[in-house]
């Protein structure tokens, strides 16, 4: 359709204003034109995602069908890599802490996000801008950096320390623990350091939405005797769902994307305390030799990542309308 | 009606959580300027120093993984902005048939995780002998980049007026000129975004390196960082000043494209 539209649009434009200059603007020779010059311009993009995207996740999806050590024969396995997905203890452990992880970079700072954005609407305006700035620093810092600094933070003792503080505040003997060698504490510790690492960008993105809506409604909502409450649940959460939908996108992804952050901080451990899906791809794939295992998992996440985006599209879109 | 305690409690709170933003990185730049094996952990108070600085620079070997990711980093960002404007403006101008499922496959493609995508990517690159190059770190994330930059810029593209394209070769300008002469000015902005991305994607980038090279002296900064804690885990001064050496380009090029930015990652995921 819209190729024909265009098409009659530059016909016409051909006749009014090329035809008296140049013969060779001929309705069909602008087309071809574009045509020829759309191909030209597409090949060397097209050749990349070719070789290196799509071809790939074809491979990814036959190795996952295969027993293979990377180097000797394959063996055609059937589904039996997926079955390892929840027969296998340390998998199903892996998809479990993926989803615990899910309410640390997802739900937490998008809740948090909110309630801040809202707050500071509601607030002065005085250093706003600190705020933005500084809220969203953890975003740009490299990822690796962020766990090393972090895993000083959670170690077991010092001054600087989590502990420390907590020895300050007299707390030290009753909660203080070595939080990322604690088997029972090590999954929300690396949760900590996601909150950190993803506050920022909600609290970002909300208050951007906030002074778009601006705050005309927000004085009606007043004079209609809207308390704080309501007014978060009806105008600030219904009206911020585009960025919502954002915030709960990116971070779903990030969290999916956890490898750097798991490998650099505990490296799965306590024993498999915090193994996650990603690092269970560079175990299998790279040290185990286990390609068909690693790329199931591999595949696992994808589907994971589609469905989830379009999860949240679809419900960001029902509540729309 | 606000009542002042509101506004107070609400400063107060966000205050509170500002300090625990900024805490680590306060941190982590006291620490860097301590005297190298001057303490025995991570303490506040201890004598301002910047060897720790010099000691990571040559001994720590990050004037060498600064290079290579420089070297990465600038290659990925290059090839990929001048394919995806290539890419783009024949999808969203010229719209030869076809280009609508290139869109689709470029959509495709930017969501895929690397996890999904490394092994096969190492088997692809072994027998090519890219495997411990430059190449493998920089071919994988230029599709990545391209795949996020043809669906980014051609949003772009499409909100230019028809009309521009055409009066421009109409008036004798090929198709080329009027992309990079008429087309690209106007959509700068969008590219200023996508070229912050990708550089702050590229210079992240972790474990596609870390899969991809063995010979140190390829190292970039991630990894060589990551080896470097491995080796000198209670070396805290010059480990801290590694790190802000690896992160600092990325928070610079953010305090001068905060913009672009944060517009960027709200586009990320508006994924049509």
């Amino acid at each position: 359709m819209d190729d024909v539209v265009l098409t009659e649009r530059a016909r016409g434009v051909d006749r009014e204003r090329a035809q008296p200059r140049r013969s060779r603007f001929r309705p069909g020779a602008a087309r071809r034109a574009d045509i020829l010059w759309g191909y030209l311009l597409l090949l060397p993009a097209v050749a990349f995602l070719a070789v290196l995207l799509v071809e790939p996740f074809i491979k990814a999806l036959q190795y996952s069908l295969e027993s293979w050590d990377g180097i000797g024969p394959a063996r055609y396995v059937g589904f039996a890599n997926y079955k390892q997905l929840w027969t296998d203890p340390v998998e199903r452990d892996s998809l479990v802490h993926l989803a615990i992880l899910f309410c640390f970079y997802s739900l937490i700072p998008t809740a948090a996000g909110l309630a801040a954005a809202a707050a500071i609407r509601r607030g002065n305006r005085r250093g706003m801008s600190f705020f933005r700035v500084a809220f969203f620093l953890p975003q740009v810092i490299v990822t690796v950096v962020a766990a090393i600094v972090w895993t000083w933070i959670l170690a077991p003792s010092g001054p600087a320390t989590l502990n420390g503080l907590l020895h300050v505040l007299g707390l030290g003997p009753a909660v203080g623990r070595p939080w990322l060698g604690n088997f029972n504490t090590a999954l929300v510790a690396v949760g900590l350091i996601a909150v950190w690492l993803d506050f920022g960008l909600c609290f970002v993105l909300f208050l951007a939405g906030i002074q778009r809506i601006g705050p005309d409604l927000y004085d009606a909502a007043r004079m209609d005797g809207a308390g704080i409450f309501r007014e978060f649940t009806s105008l600030t959460v219904p009206l911020l769902r585009r960025e919502i939908g954002a915030a709960l996108t990116i971070s779903v992804v990030a969290a999916l994307q956890s490898f750097t952050l798991i490998y650099q901080a505990t490296d799965g451990g306590p024993g498999y305390a915090t193994m996650v899906p990603g690092l269970l791809v560079y175990r299998y794939g790279f040290q185990l030799g286990e390609v068909g295992a690693a790329s199931a998992l591999g595949i696992a996440m994808a589907v994971i990542i589609f469905g989830l985006t379009f999860a949240i599209r679809a419900l960001i879109e029902r509540k729309a309308t | 009606m606000l009542s002042q305690a509101e506004r107070r409690l609400t400063f107060v709170v966000l205050g509170l959580v500002a300090i625990a933003t900024l805490y680590p990185l306060a941190l982590l730049v006291n620490t860097a300027l301590s005297p190298l094996h001057g303490t025995s952990g991570v303490t506040f108070r201890h004598p301002l120093s910047l060897e720790a600085f010099g000691y990571a620079w040559r001994e720590g070997n990050f004037s060498r993984y600064m290079l290579n990711t420089a070297i990465v980093t600038v290659t990925v960002v290059i090839v990929s902005a001048v394919l995806s404007i290539m890419a783009a403006y024949a999808v969203a101008v010229l719209k030869p048939p076809g280009a609508r499922l290139v869109l689709y496959v470029s959509i495709f493609g930017f969501m895929l995780p690397t996890e999904a995508l490394i092994v096969p990517w190492y088997y692809q690159l072994l027998p090519l002998n890219l495997v411990n190059t430059y190449w493998a770190m920089i071919l994988p994330q230029i599709a990545q980049s391209v795949a996020f930059g043809t669906f980014w810029l051609q949003i772009a593209f499409r909100a230019l007026p028809a009309t521009l394209s055409e009066s421009a070769v109409l008036d004798g300008a090929s198709r080329w000129t009027s992309l990079w002469r008429v087309m690209t000015p106007n959509v700068a902005p969008a590219i200023r975004t996508m070229v912050a991305l990708v550089f702050l994607w590229t210079w992240n980038s972790f474990m596609l390196p870390l899969v991809m090279v063995s010979n140190q002296s390829l190292y970039v900064v991630t990894v060589g960082l990551s080896n470097f804690q491995g080796s000198h885990f209670n070396n805290y001064s010059a480990l801290a000043a590694g790190s802000i050496l690896v992160a600092l380009p990325v928070v610079v090029v953010y305090f001068f494209s905060q913009r672009s930015f944060i517009s960027g990652l709200l586009a990320g995921s508006v994924v049509e």
